[in-house]
């Protein structure tokens, strides 16, 4: 004997059945082009949704976007364009329309059309660069980003088509600019060379020689020296700095613990006698140029055991944290700190927060991490107090994002 | 010229006078021959003396005919390919050590600012010049 309570749920139940097969057949229909229009219930009374106005916003986009934009057929033929396309065509619209793509690509361009068209039927979607030859003479370097119409029963590819000559002007122009850069850093490095090897050969040459030059002669000769070896350095540090900048970076993944362990040796190695502490953190890696991620941290810690020489011991710390998630490197040294109020000072090229006399060096190093963090779109920041040693601070992109 | 005797190639005449004094301060004990430029040099490797060589350093920034350049010919000549060759140059671009290295040079050196750093500079002349009494050994 069926119970009054039961049938209560089960008629409900039964209820939302129809409604979902309701939903379903109307989702059906919208997909096949069965539906014209939707009626939806609102606050403000019933409100009639039509397909053909969608279709109209995205027309009113097609028409209006700074794109050029297209229906192609699979022979490169221009079934429908936009007045973008038209443009930058430099043709009129109903010219456009009937023309064909390959009436303004030369047989090379015509060629790479052919591989994008195969490759959007294959794959679905295909992006390349091509040059347009217009009528007006002009070379116009365009991106175009083609997909496969053929699952809506289409046979076409829909085209966008961007013109790239700004972008294409602007990398001609920052090629150029490192050309001249390049070829001034030869330069630089043979031409500024050469008379400081002639005054210090020289300064030499006389202190040495028996050209009686008395103690104090000597003595000046071997500043002389001395200054330029200094000046030396700062060439050689310039032209590190700029070829950093001008290198391509070969990214891969980076033992960035096994590299310090490396460089905290070979420091130690140089003056055996100081105490020093080095604590490095396991297994530290990052995405990035070896050689410059390297540098990087030869810089940052020959920054922390310089500063630290005056300590009865020195400790130096490489490690990470996270902040918001992401993977922060930090090198830690209790040197002799600085004042945070020049922090933006620091990673400055030739500015210097301690005597050269007290501490030696060019005041490229720590530009040159900067310059390097930069190049790979991380960050970097310092933290320090006077006398109370101070924290390097950098961020770099993972692979995925670096990859973006 | 003596056999066994080095031609310095140089065009900057302090340079090739620190060089000859650096040589003869670390008793480096050969007759050096100075000649000014590549087109020079030339002469010298194709004149009737050039048996007499046993060494060219070679200078790469030398105006109408560079120092690669020089080299390169020395490589393609029938009887002289075998020649040592020894750069000294104030480049250190990575560009003209690979080069260099690639046409078979057999040293590399940086003209050096101090000239107590020539020493090990000669030590790697004289080396080389061992080497080349070998040519099985190696």
């Amino acid at each position: 004997m069926r119970s009054r309570p039961s049938s209560q749920p089960r008629r409900t139940h039964r209820g939302l059945l129809a409604r979902l097969r309701e939903a379903e057949e109307t989702l059906r229909a919208i997909r096949f082009g069965q539906v014209d229009a939707l009626v939806v219930d609102s606050p403000d009374g019933e409100k009639v949704f039509t397909l053909q106005g969608a279709d109209f916003v995205y027309r009113v986009i097609f028409e209006e976007m700074g794109e050029g934009a297209a229906s192609l057929g699979l022979d490169g033929s221009i079934l429908y364009g936009n007045r973008r396309l038209a443009a930058l065509l430099g043709e009129p619209l109903g010219r456009t329309i009937g023309a064909s793509l390959r009436d303004f690509l030369d047989e090379t361009g015509n060629r790479r059309l052919d591989t994008l068209l195969r490759e959007a039927a294959d794959r679905g979607s295909s992006r390349g660069e091509l040059t347009f030859l217009l009528r007006s003479g002009r070379e116009m370097p365009v991106l175009i980003a083609l997909s496969n119409l053929a699952d809506q029963g289409i046979p076409a590819v829909s085209a966008i088509v961007t013109d790239l000559t700004r972008e294409k002007e602007r990398s001609d122009r920052l090629a150029a600019a490192n050309e001249e850069l390049q070829a001034f850093n030869y330069s630089a490095s043979h031409d500024l060379r050469s008379p400081l090897r002639t005054i210090a050969g020289f300064s030499q040459a006389l202190a040495r020689e028996d050209l009686g030059l008395n103690e104090r002669g000597k003595e000046y000769c071997g500043r002389i020296v001395a200054a330029v070896q200094r000046m030396s350095m700062i060439i050689d540090a310039m032209l590190n700095l700029s070829r950093t900048t001008l290198t391509e970076l070969n990214m891969t993944t980076v033992d960035l613990s096994a590299a310090a362990r490396e460089i905290a040796a070979e420091l130690q190695r140089t003056d055996p006698e100081r105490k020093a502490e080095f604590m490095i953190a396991p297994s530290l890696h990052a995405f990035g140029d070896r050689d410059l991620l390297r540098q990087a941290l030869v810089n940052l810690l020959g920054n922390a055991w310089k500063f630290t020489s005056g300590q009865t011991t020195a400790r130096i710390e490489f490690g990470s944290s996270r902040k918001d998630g992401r993977q922060v490197f930090f090198i830690r040294d209790n040197g002799v700190g600085f004042d945070e109020a020049f922090a933006d000072k620091l990673f400055r090229p030739f500015q210097r927060l301690h005597g050269r006399d007290e501490f030696p060096g060019t005041g490229v190093g720590l530009a040159l991490v900067a310059r390097i963090i930069r190049r790979h779109h991380g960050a970097i920041w310092a933290r320090g107090r006077p006398g109370q040693g101070a924290e390097f601070f950098f961020e770099l992109p993972n692979r995925r994002d670096a990859e973006r | 010229m003596k056999p066994g005797t080095v031609l310095l190639v140089e065009d900057d005449r302090d340079d090739a006078d620190l060089t000859l004094m650096s040589l003869r301060q670390n008793a480096f004990g050969r007759e050096v021959e100075v000649v000014r430029n590549g087109q020079a040099a030339l002469d010298v490797l194709s004149g009737a003396e050039r048996h007499k060589i046993a060494l060219v350093i070679l200078d790469l920034n030398l105006g109408h005919i560079g120092g690669l350049e020089v080299l390169a010919t020395i490589r393609n000549h029938p009887t002289l390919k075998d020649l040592p060759v020894a750069v000294l140059t104030s480049s250190d671009e990575p560009r003209d050590k690979q080069e260099a290295y690639r046409l078979g040079v057999q040293g590399y050196f940086l003209k050096p600012i101090n000239l107590d750093d020539f020493r090990p500079i000669v030590a790697g002349l004289r080396s080389i010049l061992e080497a080349a009494k070998y040519p099985e050994s190696c």
